[in-house]
């Protein structure tokens, strides 16, 4: 996969995150998806259709999703991951996907997003496309992300 | 204006089940669903764009799932291909659903993303602002739900 796709969600997810004042952010590890299993509790998955098609998910732990909950809701403080909390970690899913159509938009695509769906349970086998799914760790102040990006490209 | 599609995907499922794939199946009826619904433990998603924007799951256990590639090829097989034929039924099911819905609604435009596939233990799937029909049907091979639902709805 091209590294400008990958790019594109990075920068969306740098950009989305400063928004809500988490600036430091790293890159971890980057790697093939090759097996089914996900050692997440919650992933969020969103589609894309058009002029190219795939899914990209957003796997976190319980804690992480709760941090990034809270941090949306003002430093609310969550206690468990109730309707309201997945609805906000579905919302940021929503804007870094959103983020990330646009600038693909930029290199000719026409593109357009489904809206997420937030996922939770437990021992997970997960597959969001037929076709190479990039793994990248996004290492932030309130937990690991895993972005999976499974573009037909 | 709110989409009529219940009658749609419920023959949608009676095609591809009893016509195409030779697995007998009925229709049990029709529950509303708020934000959140829980797995029988395999639930293919499939996003949709278009006027509408919204999502189907199809649902059943992961026996069933089992049960319905035995039928279809006759064979055991691993866990990756029979989730794969499950996500390639689900596929079918929202296509035809999707196409018909195209040609008797102008300027629908409804299109789908790739199914994604989640399997495991107490999965429960929220889609924020989103309230879904659940078609409850029963076949040879086991209890199977399509779980429709468009933002708005």
């Amino acid at each position: 996969m091209d590294d400008k796709y990958i790019n594109a969600f990075l920068n969306s997810a740098a950009d989305t995150f400063s928004m809500f004042g988490i600036e430091d952010l790293q890159q971890g590890e980057i790697h093939t998806k090759d097996n089914l299993h996900s050692s997440y509790d919650i992933t969020v998955v969103t589609g894309f259709s058009e002029q190219l098609k795939g899914n990209i998910s957003y796997n976190m732990s319980e804690d992480t999703a709760k941090g990034i909950a809270s941090v949306m809701m003002m430093g609310m403080e969550i206690n468990e991951l109730n309707d309201m909390s997945k609805s906000a970690i579905s919302e940021l899913a929503n804007m870094i996907s959103g983020g990330a159509a646009t600038r693909i938009a930029e290199y000719g695509l026409k593109i357009d997003i489904t809206p997420p769906s937030v996922i939770h349970g437990r021992k997970m086998r997960v597959i969001i496309s037929q076709v190479e799914t990039i793994a990248v760790e996004l290492i932030t102040s309130i937990g690991k992300i895993e972005f999976n990006i499974g573009l037909e490209v | 204006m709110e989409l009529d599609y219940v009658s749609t995907f419920e023959a949608s499922v009676n095609k591809i089940f009893n016509y195409m794939i030779g697995v007998n199946i009925d229709f049990k009826g029709l529950d509303n669903s708020d934000e959140s619904y829980g797995s029988m433990g395999v639930a293919v998603i499939i996003g949709i764009i278009g006027s509408f924007k919204g999502r189907i799951i199809l649902d059943m256990t992961y026996d069933t799932a089992r049960s319905i590639n035995k039928k279809i090829n006759q064979d055991d097989c691993d866990e990756e291909n029979v989730l794969f034929y499950v996500s390639e039924l689900a596929n079918m099911i929202a296509g035809w659903g999707i196409t018909r819905l195209n040609n008797e609604i102008k300027g629908l435009r409804l299109r789908l993303a790739p199914p994604s596939i989640f399997s495991g233990e107490n999965v429960k799937i929220t889609n924020p602002k989103m309230n879904a029909k659940i078609m409850a049907f029963d076949s040879v091979c086991g209890k199977i739900n399509l779980n429709v639902a468009f933002e708005g709805g």
